[in-house]
């Protein structure tokens, strides 16, 4: 997997997205068995405190969960994972439109050219 | 455990030059510390300190609980900025040496990585390049099993894969009981293995927080911020 | 840890040391061999001059070598970069010394061994050479005859004195080097200076002693009688606190005052 942190930002925040974006997009399908964290932080040049921080934090929202022995797995609960998705798709929409209002384009106009777009990519 | 380091009013001076004034710091075990500072910071005399290659002039220093010593110096671990390995020494030689004096020392573990970074262990150290020395260094540094380690501009003069390979090598060497001390000036590329950052400044210490405290709290990089509080 | 580091030291001398030996005593082989032949005639003859020329000024070398080697190694090891690795070894700074001294001293006599065998050895058979030996024999009868016990106590003394002075001149430039490395940037001037400070110091000291000890013990000795009694055990003594006085500086210095680059 290919992690791409920017430097503004909180580390574990952007891995967490980023694992999310994982699940959400099939590269970690649902019930796979996570790497440990030392290898995922050794894989994400991060600090594996870091790492470990955004793992709990998945595990608490329920994406992830702990077997004792035998190591981190993704959910395999595919309902969460489809809410999670929408979620996501919901959130990169809004932050577009207001993107776009700051370009000057109102909520409608930015929908036109949305759906011009589209159609012409068919 | 204890801390790994606890510094109480710890002062070090050089004649005339105050180089450190009443530091209070503690560092807990299992973590990745960068120690940031400009030259004359003070930064180089802390390491020293810690490492017993100088005395306080005042206040204390533990590690682990003990003064520096020679059984700190069983449990720490140091790499200096320059080449100290003999000239005339094989690389084996100093494989050898090192598994002599420390028991922690791990020589699989050193040859593996040597074979990793396709170094030759026949060669003598004064064949070397600059780069391929401070690999050796930090082969021998990173594979004892150390309580602390010190890291002086690990990545300084070594090319980007050789940076990757040896920041790689420091996260995969983490485990919950040691804590790896970073002094560098390339911040940038180091800031996210580091799980914590002490900004120092005229022998004081004016910053000790975790890597995303700052960056909630600043909204900018360690790198931005460093340039922000130590502009010339 | 004390036989690690003498082994390691060993070792790190033995690279310069045993190899300049090697060609000592191949030199003496040569010059026996060109010596004992009868070929050369006439402007010939100049060889085995040559050679052996050449084999008295590796003896000399050799023991000039030994001893800049002594000096150089203590201030490269500990002093330079090196200094880093072998200050922050698990091992105390006294032992650091201890190791030192004693592989010094033992390359030190062997030095002395090496030339003292090959001169022996190339010129011992030598048609003046017997006759030397007999007068050396002589004179030592005629010596112990005349003086008795004096003379027996005297050469006792002797070595006992050269000794002392061996492990005293050693650790002179130890504390030398440890009095010059608080110099930054001139370290090795530094050294220099303390070496010639500390020299005049005990030169003056001991003089100082003798004097007074002659004058406090005005007894009824011959010449013999008081070098035995007197000259000879103040100045042991002398060499021996002031070797213990470079050991305390060095040793002192190292754990307080160590000022690496």
């Amino acid at each position: 997997m290919k992690w791409d942190l920017d430097s503004e930002r909180p580390v574990y925040i952007q891995l967490i997205e980023q694992i999310q974006s994982g699940i959400i997009s099939g590269l970690f399908k649902p019930g796979d068995k996570l790497p440990s964290v030392r290898d995922l932080a050794t894989e994400a040049m991060v600090n594996p405190n870091t790492m470990q921080k955004a793992l709990s934090e998945l595990e608490r929202t329920g994406l992830i969960y702990t077997n004792r022995t035998s190591g981190r797995f993704i959910t395999s609960d595919e309902e969460m994972i489809i809410k999670l998705k929408h979620l996501s798709a919901k959130e990169l929409v809004m932050d577009f439109i207001n993107r776009m209002k700051q370009l000057g384009y109102e909520p409608e106009e930015t929908l036109t050219i949305v759906t011009g777009i589209v159609k012409t990519k068919e | 455990m204890s801390a790994i380091l606890e510094c109480k009013s710890l002062t070090k001076k050089f004649s005339s030059l105050t180089a450190l004034d009443n530091v209070d710091l503690t560092l807990e075990r299992g973590h990745i510390i960068g120690l940031l500072g400009p030259n004359g910071s003070g930064k180089t005399t802390l390491i020293k300190l810690i490492n017993g290659l100088l005395v306080p002039s005042n206040g204390k220093l533990l590690i682990d609980g003990k003064e520096p010593g020679t059984e700190s110096k069983k449990i720490v671990s140091y790499l200096p900025e320059k080449t100290y390995l003999p000239d005339w020494m094989r690389v084996s030689d100093t494989i050898d040496f090192f598994e002599d004096f420390y028991e922690d020392f791990d020589r699989k573990k050193a040859y593996d990585m040597l074979k990793r970074l396709q170094l030759d262990p026949t060669k003598r150290m004064k064949t070397l390049s600059k780069g391929t020395k401070e690999k050796v260094q930090l082969i021998l540094v990173m594979s004892r099993d150390a309580d602390l380690y010190c890291l002086d501009e690990p990545i300084g003069g070594v090319d980007p894969a050789a940076r990757d390979y040896i920041l790689n090598t420091i996260i995969s060497n983490y485990n919950e009981k040691a804590t790896i001390i970073i002094s560098t000036h390339l911040i940038a590329d180091v800031e996210t293995v580091l799980d914590e950052v002490i900004f120092i400044k005229n022998g004081k210490i004016t910053l000790h927080s975790s890597v995303d405290d700052i960056r909630t709290k600043e909204g900018k990089s360690i790198d931005t911020l460093f340039r922000e509080v130590f502009k010339c | 840890m004390l036989s690690k580091l003498f082994k390691h030291e060993m070792r790190a001398c033995a690279r310069l040391l045993l190899p300049i030996f090697l060609i000592l005593i191949l030199l003496a082989l040569l010059d026996r061999i060109v010596l004992g032949l009868d070929i050369f005639d006439g402007s010939l003859k100049v060889i085995p001059v040559f050679i052996t020329v050449a084999f008295i000024f590796a003896n000399i070398a050799v023991g000039f070598v030994t001893f800049i080697l002594i000096i150089v190694r203590f201030y490269k090891n500990l002093i330079s970069d090196e200094g880093y690795l072998m200050f922050t070894l698990p091992v105390k700074a006294s032992q650091l010394i201890h190791s030192k001294l004693i592989a010094s001293i033992i390359w030190l006599l062997s030095s002395v061994a090496v030339i003292f065998g090959s001169l022996s050895f190339t010129f011992g058979t030598l048609d003046g050479a017997s006759e030397f030996w007999d007068g050396v024999k002589t004179s030592w009868v005629q010596f112990t005859q005349e003086y008795g016990n004096d003379a027996r106590m005297f050469f006792a003394e002797i070595i006992l004195i050269i000794f002392i002075g061996i492990v005293c001149s050693i650790l002179q430039i130890y504390a030398s080097v440890a009095i010059g490395q608080l110099v930054n940037g001139h370290k090795i001037l530094g050294a220099f200076g303390a070496y010639v400070a500390l020299y005049t110091i005990m030169q003056i000291a001991c003089t100082i002693a003798l004097v007074i000890a002659g004058l406090a013990f005005k007894g009824n000795y011959d010449d013999l009688g008081m070098v035995t009694a007197i000259v000879m055990p103040v100045t042991a003594l002398f060499t021996l606190i002031f070797t213990v006085i470079f050991y305390f500086i060095t040793v002192i210095l190292f754990n307080r005052k160590l000022n690496l680059e």
